[in-house]
């Protein structure tokens, strides 16, 4: 339904040449809902706008059903308006001089997809009512809220029944509960009337709740795309670990090679890990990211024997309890780790306890130098 | 070859052909129509810029190729440097010593203190900026004119004298009728940043132990400094080329000679039929350009400057007003004193003399009032006929327009787009602000001249040349609402149109115009208001096809008819009280908030 090919995009500014897109391509297959995922500067936001027409990419190619909307080696580069896109933007973009019904109807009455005056009536009561605001009609649009404001603007992106949907950040500017039901909302709408969707977002959750398939961008270019869970399950480096959902990192080298294992060491803590999961020669000495995630590790005595050998002594640094589950910090050595422990239990400060990780649920990865500081930026954990 | 280009378009030189390709590629471009319509008159402002440079040069018109510097010669005369420039500098920093005597002050008291009736006071001095410089000038004569001036009449009667010989008809008197006539202007250029500064700033001064006077030379003044001098430039730069006052005060080729009359003296002569000097002329505007250049210059690094001396604050914080207590009456003097000077006096002078002419003010004169030049026909008579009345709202309905739609094509290139160009349009579109408009007026005179002989199309004396010079010279100003206007309106709003299936042009029409309404209906105010009293440029390219009604109050003036001028000085102010008050209504009160809050 969408193909995105091989797209460049370079900014210049004061201060140099910016790239933004350095060769993004990906395919999204109709009525499927597939976000493009990553922090602010990502260049997520430039590839949908890419796609909407609102940017000119610098090269590349990208097609829309069966027309080609913009490809820098044949010359095309179709307008907005003959793109046949619905777009939800992240400021809903509501024209504050018209009416709720107004907004809606703009599209049918001034767009290149006009329809005759008897029909718009209908087809923007229908739109209305997708998003349930047929009593709003006639409301001034400033005077709605900020969640009646994004149905609108979701009603005006549908009304002229577009192929593909493309949505900026729609939900940012929400608050949270409302963020919730409108992208519960949102995902109901485009399945039952078979729309494909272009999400963006920053925001993993959301991406993980709403999506078929997500993109994970960085820097202008994408590192992983997959369904939710694999990309939770195994991210493919330590960035998109890093990104999507809380992670540990604990950097060591290869004190031990076997054939199905080999061994890292931290300071205090040597892991076993999977051959596989590392694939390609390996040397002792070499260095290695491990990530583990917080609900992996297992705190106890009787919880760490499950990991075999896979264990070390740790001290309890802090411990708070969320409800349902706490979290607390442990410290081994120079190394600190997060746990997150299901149920009603609350660790005393200060305690020794033993720690274990089931040696599938540790993803080890070349270590990279920079990534340290990536992730610092990024404020992961 | 000859085949070639008798072969209609599959024939045309290769050359031409890629030509019309480009042009045919460059036009299906989003940004070509705005590009055009804010291009063109553009272009047009650095040609006429250009044109008076070249027309020094030239012996008559820039039809003829010779070349000449006895132009440029002229500078070696001595009355230049001992009359019409000295006279000029005085004109200038006159009006900028008047100006600063007055908004000083007044800033202060209206913006920083406990005075009272803060919202009356402002209003006021809104209106004064309303009242057309040519009726505050010719009120001005009719009051302090050591012959006629009823000041001085008054005082021959109660004093034994036989002359009171004070009169504003010298280079004093225009560089205090300017300074009158600048005064609001340079009142809210102070007045917004004076507004916005932080008491805490003062307080802070206070604490440490400095005295009321240290806090306002140390810390106050130079808060508001770039203000300050930004407005000194801005007055001295209108002083020296606003030709309608010295032209009312001291008339045309007199004893006080400007740089501003000795221009349009050059070119007009008066009525000896000595030969015209356009190139002279040339050579005054050039010499006028000149401080406004560099004005505009140290302007803009004022402006550039001016985060340094950053004034505001945060949000919240409420300005404290300085308690003046019973101060309040001298200050409340003072004010008076200047709306006195600058619109009552005069105004109300040049309605008694619509009335009663020269008699002395009495009971008695109060039965002896004479409406006869108020009567509608009169009037519509005196104006020269329904003509002129139709020509100056075609002007203003025309001008409107016209520079409101450029503005917009301007802005939307400056602010929405990304071509690299759009910095040099917005340089561009300040030019006109240097450019006085009476040498643009002679600009355009020339270029209209230079096109009648080389190809017979007659523009001299036409609407369209009135209306173009009124629209160039209201250029920056309008670009400047509209930028920030436009700056203020989120571009997705406009990029969720041209998503929903329209256009960009069509765009800007459908949601851009709409959003910024409040905006364009200010700025369309104030340019018919300055449209309509604009008297330097309409005077300057007057013909027989584009007569306005500021030129007839001026023919009146000067066939002597000074009943009847005032009287047509009243209607015309009348006339601006009309449109203000419509102003007023659209704008639901805005049109005289300058900037500095309500």
């Amino acid at each position: 339904m969408l193909k995105v090919e091989n797209l460049y995009k370079q900014y210049v500014t004061d201060t140099g040449v910016v790239e933004a897109l350095k060769g993004v391509s990906f395919e999204v297959e109709s009525g499927e809902i597939y976000t493009l995922l990553g922090p602010s500067g990502c260049g997520k936001s430039t590839t949908l706008r890419a796609v909407a027409g609102l940017e000119t990419a610098s090269a590349g190619e990208i097609t829309i059903g069966d027309h080609t909307v913009f490809s820098s080696v044949a010359g095309i580069n179709l307008a907005p308006e003959h793109r046949g896109v619905g777009m939800v933007f992240q400021s809903y973009a509501i024209w504050p001089h018209m009416t709720v019904f107004k907004n809606v109807a703009f599209p049918l009455v001034h767009g290149v997809r006009r329809v005759p005056r008897a029909e718009v009536k209908e087809r923007v009561m229908r739109a209305l009512a997708m998003v349930q605001l047929e009593e709003m009609a006639e409301r001034p649009a400033p005077m709605l809220s900020g969640g009646q404001q994004q149905r609108v603007a979701l009603a005006r992106a549908l009304v002229y029944e577009p192929k593909i949907l493309l949505l900026d950040e729609p939900l940012s500017n929400l608050d949270a509960k409302l963020r919730v039901e409108m992208r519960i909302e949102i995902q109901r709408i485009i399945k039952r009337l078979g729309l494909t969707g272009l999400y963006v977002t920053h925001d993993q959750e959301e991406a993980m709740a709403i999506s078929d398939r997500i993109a994970v961008m960085h820097d202008g270019v994408i590192l992983q795309e997959s369904v939710p869970h694999e990309i939770y399950a195994n991210p493919v480096n330590v960035f998109v670990a890093g990104f999507i959902g809380k992670s540990n990192f604990i950097s060591g080298s290869v004190t031990k090679v076997g054939d199905s294992q080999f061994e890292v060491t931290s300071g205090r803590i040597v892991l076993s890990c999977i051959r596989e999961a590392l694939p390609g020669p390996l040397n002792l000495g070499d260095l290695v990211d491990i990530v583990v995630r917080p609900e992996d590790v297992m705190v106890g005595d009787r919880e760490a024997e499950a990991a075999g050998s896979n264990t070390f002594e740790a001290r309890v640094e802090t411990s708070s309890f969320t409800g349902g589950r706490s979290t607390c910090e442990l410290s081994a050595g120079d190394i600190q780790i997060v746990a997150e422990l299901h149920g009603q239990r609350l660790l005393p400060v200060g305690d020794s306890v033993k720690v274990g990780v089931l040696i599938d649920r540790i993803k080890p990865f070349p270590h990279q130098t920079d990534t340290a500081a990536q992730l610092a930026a990024l404020g992961a954990v | 070859m000859a085949d070639q280009t008798l072969d209609r378009g599959r024939g045309l030189p290769r050359s031409l052909r890629s030509l019309i390709q480009w042009a045919r590629v460059g036009l299906a471009k989003p940004y070509a129509i705005p590009l055009i319509v804010g291009g063109i008159p553009l272009i047009l402002v650095a040609v006429l810029g250009l044109l008076i440079f070249y027309t020094t040069f030239t012996p008559l018109l820039p039809t003829t190729l010779d070349w000449t510097l006895e132009h440029w010669a002229n500078l070696a005369s001595p009355t230049l440097w001992t009359d019409v420039m000295p006279n000029t500098l005085i004109v200038g920093f006159g009006a900028v010593a008047v100006t600063l005597f007055f908004a000083g002050p007044m800033a202060w008291l209206i913006v920083r203190t406990t005075i009272p009736f803060k919202n009356a006071l402002l209003t006021c001095i809104a209106l004064v900026m309303v009242l057309p410089p040519f009726v505050k000038s010719m009120g001005w004569v009719l009051l302090l004119n050591e012959r006629i001036g009823i000041i001085n009449r008054a005082i021959v009667a109660i004093l034994p004298i036989d002359s009171f010989p004070v009169s504003v008809n010298n280079v004093w008197g225009i560089a205090w009728v300017m300074g009158l006539t600048l005064m609001p202007t340079t009142f809210f250029l102070i007045a917004g940043p004076m507004r916005q500064m932080d008491p805490a700033m003062e307080e802070a001064g206070s604490i440490c132990g400095a005295s009321r006077f240290k806090i306002f030379t140390h810390v106050s003044l130079p808060l508001v400094w770039p203000a300050v001098i930004a407005a000194g430039i801005f007055t001295f730069m209108t002083a020296i080329s606003l030709f309608e006052v010295p032209a009312i005060i001291v008339g045309l080729g007199g004893a006080t000679p400007v740089l501003a009359t000795e221009m349009f003296f050059a070119v007009y002569g008066g009525d000896t039929g000595t030969e015209v000097r356009y190139g002279a002329a040339g050579v005054y505007a050039v010499l006028m350009m000149v401080p406004s250049l560099v004005g505009l210059y140290f302007y803009f690094r004022v402006i550039n400057k001016s985060h340094r001396f950053s004034v505001v604050t945060g949000k919240g914080y409420r300005p404290r007003d300085v308690e003046i207590g019973s101060w309040k009456w001298p200050g409340l003097l003072f004010i008076g004193f200047f709306l006195l000077c600058a619109a009552v006096l005069p105004l109300l002078w040049l309605i008694w003399i619509s009335l009663a002419s020269f008699r002395l003010p009495s009971l008695e004169a109060l039965d002896h009032l004479d409406f006869k030049f108020y009567a509608p026909s009169y009037i519509v008579e005196s104006f020269g006929g329904w003509e002129i009345i139709v020509n100056t709202a075609v002007l203003i309905v025309s001008v409107c327009f016209f520079v409101m739609l450029i503005s917009i094509m301007i802005s939307w290139i400056v602010v929405r787009t990304k071509l690299k160009i759009r910095k040099l349009v917005d340089g561009a579109a300040m030019l006109p602000h240097a450019i006085p408009g009476l040498a643009f007026a002679f600009a355009l005179f020339i270029m209209a001249l230079t096109l009648e002989v080389w190809s017979g199309i007659v523009l001299v004396g036409t609407m369209a040349l009135l209306v173009s010079a009124n629209v160039l010279n209201h250029l920056s100003y309008t670009t400047r609402v509209t930028n920030a206007a436009l700056i203020q309106v989120h571009n997705e709003l406009e990029e969720a149109s041209r998503t929903c299936g329209v256009s960009p042009l069509k765009t800007i029409f459908l949601v851009m115009i709409p959003l910024i309404r409040p905006a364009l209906i200010f700025a369309t105010f104030w340019v018919a208001l300055r449209t309509f009293r604009e008297l330097s440029m309409a005077l300057f390219l007057t013909g027989t096809g584009n007569k306005v009604m500021s030129v007839r109050v001026w023919l009146m003036w000067n066939e002597g008819g000074l009943s009847q001028a005032a009287a047509g000085a009243v209607v015309m102010t009348i006339g601006c009280g009309i449109m203000l008050f419509i102003g007023f209504i659209a704008t639901k009160g805005r049109v005289l908030n300058r900037g500095i809050g309500s």
